[in-house]
């Protein structure tokens, strides 16, 4: 009867001991990119248990989580920490001349409008051009004659191959002055254009951008083992 | 005897400055060389790169001033409440 109590102990108790990860530390010291950089999105992969720590001056990330998540924290810092990438970020710009009684996207209720209005109808006029852009750095370029697109860089994830912008604006030059088109923070997928649409000031245009941010290979960059 | 000693006095500055110019080029080139050896990389700036790397919850697009909707298609239809 003993016997028996104590394997079914130990069958309970062997699959929760098996469950229970041992937690490991690793100390990771950044080389390129400050921590502060890093730590909103290498906490995302810490689990339940986990405890991620910063040594600003030392410029390291402490992990202490179960050994498969502190081992995958430990591989996407090591993706991060490269030297600043440089990318191409192609711009497409379309210029669309709207009846005006649409009123496309001037009111809330008629955003919808702007996908069927584009879709079968085909823009007065149209531009391509190339922004060559770094992580960190600005860049801005006449998109289309009187607009003018200004890009400023943040970091990007290799993992989830999407690049952060701080500032993304599209303004237009007139008789008048600058305007503003649109104006704010991004986030596109690299390798795949992100469609823009936005009405312009006079109720009868609007206009489109598709952007899509190619990474440029590093020629010197090694291989890592 | 005079003209003599002033020739050997010539003589032995133009020697003197010959050896001193010897002695600072090959100084200058083991300084070259000792700042050569054991870089293999290219000087990297000393302040690390702050770019916010972009979080799994991060938008699209976050206009600052307007409204922002996914249109049926995929694209970002941006209604810019801002204009300057």
């Amino acid at each position: 009867m003993k016997a028996k109590r104590t394997g079914l102990f130990l069958a309970a108790a062997i699959p929760l001991l098996i469950s229970a990860q041992e937690l490991v530390t690793f100390k990771v010291a950044l080389k390129y990119r400050d921590v502060r950089s890093v730590i909103a999105r290498v906490s995302e992969e810490a689990g339940p248990r986990g405890q991620i720590t910063v040594d600003r001056a030392a410029n390291a990330i402490y992990i202490n989580d179960e050994k498969p998540r502190a081992e995958a924290a430990r591989a996407l810092l090591a993706a991060l920490d490269v030297p600043a990438r440089r990318f191409a970020l192609q711009a497409r710009f379309s210029l669309y001349n709207a009846p005006k009684k649409t009123g496309l996207l001037r009111d809330e209720p008629l955003f919808t409008d702007a996908a069927s209005f584009m879709a079968h109808t085909a823009p007065t006029a149209s531009a391509e051009q190339v922004l060559d852009i770094a992580e960190g750095g600005s860049s801005q370029a006449e998109v289309f004659p009187g607009f003018t697109l200004r890009a400023s860089a943040e970091g990007y994830d290799p993992t989830k191959r999407r690049l952060a912008f701080s500032g993304l604006s599209l303004l237009r030059e007139s008789g008048s002055g600058t305007a503003t088109v649109f104006s704010g923070r991004a986030v596109l997928p690299e390798g795949e254009p992100t469609v823009l649409v936005a009405s312009l000031e006079a109720a009868a245009e609007s206009c489109r951008l598709s952007l899509t941010p190619v990474l440029i290979p590093d020629a010197n960059a090694k291989e890592r083992p | 005897m005079r003209g003599l000693s002033l020739r050997f006095r010539r003589e032995k500055r133009s020697r003197n400055l010959r050896r001193a110019a010897a002695l600072a080029l090959g100084l200058g080139a083991l300084a070259g060389l000792g700042a050569g050896f054991g870089r293999t990389e290219p000087r990297r700036n000393a302040a690390p790169l702050m770019a916010m790397v972009p979080t799994a919850d991060a938008p699209v697009f976050e206009p600052d001033s307007g409204l922002v909707r996914t249109l049926p298609g995929g694209a970002i239809a941006i209604n810019s409440g801002g204009r300057s």
